[in-house]
């Protein structure tokens, strides 16, 4: 069931661009920073009214790279936060920090993690991506493995005790023991949370136009998929537990926030094309800079029918390693499902899904495919 | 003089592409009945998928006005007809309405295959032929070969031939002279006991059956009670009038004239083409020969698509066959597809034109299964049963033998592409009748050949491999005995009877092989593997795998962008209702049209 709303806040700046992300994100120069930085306190004030009665318990920096901001940015914006809304005292406040972004000597870096840390952030995010300098600059990131072991060092030394690590698999080149091998150095530095992404080629990254002209073929499914699971089982075998398609915790340290998109939580959404879901709606701001400096930031919006949140809370809460109780998103569920119930019955029977009194959950070959079954709930 | 005299009825005939529909234009626009900026590209030619193709498919008809040098003012009844070698039944149609043709031959190509077959036509019909020469705008127009052609291949006098350019207007006065002069008037009596035939029809919401007809004996007009000596029955006539080519109306219609008459006629079927109209309370004691009924020599199965009533596509069959009378259909039931119609057609195009015209026109969604020819099953107690549907196939312990149609084609070709046609015929099961050179450089082959190697993609093969130099022309000539066998396709185990197919039984690995391969390629990866097995009865003959897709799962959501995974997962759900199910395999509804486009290059 929904828990309490989340605040998310998109930063979209980063050094350069990296060579799979499709991600909105641009060049950070000082002004439009600066600029940004105001915009996005206007807008989050702006909701100031509508949502006097919530007490939300999450805000995420989301990106890009919110690590480019200054602390003292940081801070502005979460003194702005504390006063519109209301925020719950043990709130979970999370900056997605890339290494290599936040300083060059050890001195820096300690300074800047500090400043991070005053203004109130609980929890980091870096973007390790995998352990190997050579496929680090073939997927364009800026940081070498080195920096990843230093950042996330000097971070435990300035108290951060909630640090989670994103890993990407499935690179083109990359052999299960190479996948394996990064898992073990990320597990070897002990964070408390981790999310392992198989990529994805997104149309417009550089990537897909290398991919485009032919400079690499996609990995085997089966070679893709063989990956994933070992992984996973590597994982959970150093005691993370996969709660999520992509996600793993161990000692209980789920991310608080990105759960709230799996139960159908409410969520605000600032900053440069954030989506949020708040009163029933869901919207999405404009990607056009210009547009939202000006004030301008809101660009859709869809009042979720009935029907919408049935299927939303379906296939978002299928992710979910407990999966559904389907009693819980919709009395008749069954009946609700009437004209595919056949279909994901097939899917049970054939081992993809697990349907266990009011609960419905994916195993993993049910994983593999989740589109697939997703799709017969929308 | 009488008015009889300044009336010609004619077609133009022409091989298809030599300039007929280009020439009809020219006709329009120089006789003035039509206003130059009403005129569309091939005004005749009035369905757009006509006008795309670049081909006539219905007939059409118009009255022109044409001032002679002589000072009279004749009246021009042209009856348009379809250029393709389906066809040829409409060509007859029209040409029973003339008195004449004009025999369009393009200068730079000479005699063909279906200017040879539409002048047998017209000399069936004992019609004046008047040859005429398109085309004399191009530098490789050659009139002197071509007349020479047409002297030695038809046996028609070419020497007086006008030589015209349709598209640039070129010698059109002068063929016009020709035609007044060559073809002959009409011949009949205004007051004699009403004899008119119906050369064609077609249903208007507003005016009921709208009849096309050439008057041969007596006058109709508003109010007359006429009957159809066919099916007997009798409407009052509510209007009569002429095609210019929109409708005109008249007071009356007198014989040896074309023109239109309505009568509150519901259904075209009450309207037969080649009937003949007489007076109720006079008619006449003989009525005109009429036609044969079309024959149709192509059948396939016509189903509703996922989420299309059934009731709509009935309804729009019944529209197109008021104006189709080659066109016919009959319910039928597939245990793959469910309830649809069995149609039959005059060939392959007539097909695509029909189910194209079903999309385009009646904006329906519908799946086309493979089409077959109409075999002849013998059984071993002697009775002989009729089969349009493989799947109807009786058992094979019942069959004594069975018969397939048997064409004679004629092709026409520049002698350098004998030994290629030759190779093509061969495997396509052919037999050679003839060869001969009509020409020092023009050879014309005469083949036997099953219908059913001609309908699939014979034309396209043929001209593919001269160039698109050689024409083709073919017409029913026997049922004959073959070894054939019933081919049955399994997905997943499971028989899917509407891609069932009789095949001869020394081809039936290498189909087996082509279809299996071709449908691994349409149908979509599932959840587990999916075998695509050919059968001959129990025997499995050929065998492809389609492979489980392993993987289709998103790594996440981009900052809680939940709207765009749903729209992702929503067109993956859109994707799946163009799907067929079969248990549960889920197929693509091109698959049951896209199997037989097997061209091989064999």
């Amino acid at each position: 069931m929904a828990s309490k709303p989340g605040i998310y806040i998109h930063i979209p700046f980063c050094v350069s661009k990296c060579r799979y992300c499709a991600f909105l994100s641009g060049p950070a120069d000082g002004d439009t920073v600066k600029e940004y930085v105001r915009a996005l306190e206007r807008e989050l004030c702006s909701y100031k009214d509508e949502l006097a009665d919530r007490v939300f318990d999450t805000v995420y920096f989301g990106g890009g790279t919110p690590s480019l901001l200054e602390p003292e940015a940081i801070k502005s914006v979460l003194d702005t936060l504390r006063c519109c809304f209301a925020l719950e005292e043990d709130a979970e406040l999370t900056l997605e920090a890339n290494p290599g972004t936040l300083g060059s000597t050890d001195a820096e870096i300690r300074e800047r993690l500090a400043g991070y840390k005053a203004a109130g952030i609980n929890r980091l995010s870096m973007g390790a991506q995998s352990m190997d300098d050579k496929r680090l600059s073939y997927l364009g990131r800026i940081h070498s493995a080195d920096d990843v072991r230093r950042d996330f060092r000097l971070a435990r030394e300035a108290g951060f005790d909630n640090i989670s690590l994103d890993l990407i698999t499935a690179v083109p080149g990359m052999s299960l023991e190479d996948a394996l091998w990064d898992v073990e150095e990320i597990i070897s530095l002990g964070p408390e949370h981790i999310s392992m992404y198989t990529l994805q080629l997104e149309e417009g990254t550089a990537l897909h136009r290398a991919w485009e002209r032919g400079e690499f073929e996609l990995m085997d499914e089966d070679a893709d998929r063989e990956m994933y699971h070992s992984c996973s089982k590597a994982l959970e075998k150093a005691g993370y537990l996969r709660y999520e398609i992509s996600n793993f915790a161990r000692d209980g340290r789920m991310s608080r926030h990105n759960s709230k998109y799996w139960d159908m939580s409410e969520y605000l959404g600032a900053g440069l094309g954030a989506s949020g879901y708040v009163g029933g709606v869901r919207y999405r701001n404009t990607e056009v800079m210009e547009e939202y400096l000006q004030g301008r930031a809101r660009a859709e919006e869809h009042v979720n029918t009935r029907d919408d949140d049935i299927s939303e809370a379906v296939f978002t809460g299928l992710r979910r390693r407990d999966g559904i109780l389907m009693s819980e998103i919709c009395k008749d569920f069954r009946k609700h499902y009437d004209d595919v119930w056949s279909e994901v019955l097939s899917f049970a029977e054939d081992g993809f899904l697990i349907i266990d009194g009011d609960r419905m959950r994916l195993t993993d070959k049910g994983i593999d495919i989740s589109n697939r079954i997703m799709a017969l709930f929308v | 003089m009488s008015y009889l005299d300044k009336i010609r009825n004619f077609s133009i005939i022409a091989h298809i592409d030599h300039g007929k529909s280009t020439l009809a234009d020219r006709l329009i626009e120089k006789t003035g009945l039509v206003d130059k900026r009403e005129m569309k590209e091939q005004f005749l030619d009035n369905m757009d998928i006509e006008r795309e193709r670049g081909i006539t498919i219905k007939l059409q008809t118009t009255r022109l006005a044409y001032k002679a040098n002589d000072g009279e003012e004749y009246i021009l009844n042209l009856i348009d007809t379809p250029g393709h070698v389906d066809f040829n039944y409409e060509v007859s149609r029209s040409l029973a309405a003339c008195d004449g043709a004009v025999l369009v031959v393009d200068a730079t190509q000479g005699v063909e295959a279906q200017t040879l077959g539409n002048v047998y036509l017209a000399l069936d019909e004992d019609l004046e032929i008047l040859p005429v020469l398109n085309k004399m705008d191009l530098d490789s127009a050659r009139p002197d070969d071509a007349k020479e052609e047409i002297e030695e291949i038809i046996g028609l006098d070419a020497s007086e031939a006008p030589l015209i350019s349709a598209k640039t207007g070129l010698g059109i006065d002068e063929m016009l002279e020709k035609l007044v002069e060559v073809i002959p008037p009409p011949q009949g009596d205004p007051d004699g006991k009403l004899k008119a035939l119906i050369f064609d029809s077609y249903y208007d919401s507003y005016k009921g059956v709208v009849i096309y007809s050439r008057i041969f004996d007596g006058t109709v007009k508003k109010g007359d009670i006429i009957k159809l000596m066919n099916t007997g029955k009798s409407y009052e006539v509510t209007e009569v009038g002429y095609c210019i080519p929109s409708m005109l109306p008249a007071s009356e219609l007198k014989a040896g004239e074309v023109g239109y008459i309505c009568g509150s006629i519901k259904q075209v079927a009450d309207a037969r083409v080649g009937d003949t109209i007489t007076h109720a309370a006079n008619p006449t004691e003989h009525a005109l020969k009429g036609y044969k009924k079309a024959q149709s020599m192509v059948y396939c199965g016509i189903f509703p698509a996922e989420g299309e009533k059934y009731e709509n596509v009935k309804d729009a069959l019944e529209k197109l066959q008021v104006n189709d009378a080659a066109f016919n259909f009959e319910p039928e039931n597939s245990a793959a597809l469910g309830y649809g119609y069995r149609c039959g057609f005059l060939g392959l195009l007539h097909m695509d034109v029909i189910t194209e015209r079903l999309s385009r026109e009646f904006d329906l969604d519908v799946i086309t299964t493979l089409p077959s020819v109409i075999y002849k099953v013998v059984k071993k107690d002697g009775s002989e049963e009729m089969i349009q549907n493989p799947s109807n196939l009786p058992d094979p312990a019942e069959i004594a033998h069975i018969e397939e149609p048997i064409v004679l084609a004629e092709i026409m070709t520049p002698n350098e592409y004998v030994g290629s046609i030759m190779t093509l015929c061969q495997n396509r099961r052919g037999t050679m009748i003839e060869m001969n050179y009509l020409t020092k450089t023009r050879v014309q082959l005469k083949y036997e050949l099953p219908l059913n190697e001609v309908i699939y993609d014979f034309f396209d093969a043929l001209k593919s491999r001269t160039r698109g130099y050689a024409s083709l022309d073919y017409e029913f000539l026997r049922y004959q005995q073959a070894k054939l066998v019933k081919m049955d396709i399994l997905l997943n185990k499971e028989l899917i009877d509407a891609l069932s197919t009789i095949v001869p039984e020394e081809e039936a690995y290498a189909k087996g092989r082509g279809i299996c391969a071709k449908l691994k390629t349409i149908i979509p990866m599932h959840q587990f593997e999916v075998p695509i097995q050919a059968a001959i009865g129990q025997k499995v003959i050929a065998r492809e795998t389609v492979r489980a897709y392993r993987k289709d799962v998103l790594a996440k959501c981009y900052g809680g962008d939940i709207s765009r995974k749903k729209k992702l997962l929503e067109k993956q759900k859109e994707g799946k209702k163009r799907m067929r199910q079969f248990g549960k395999v889920e197929v693509p509804q091109e698959a049951f049209t896209e199997v037989l486009k097997l061209d091989d290059g064999k």
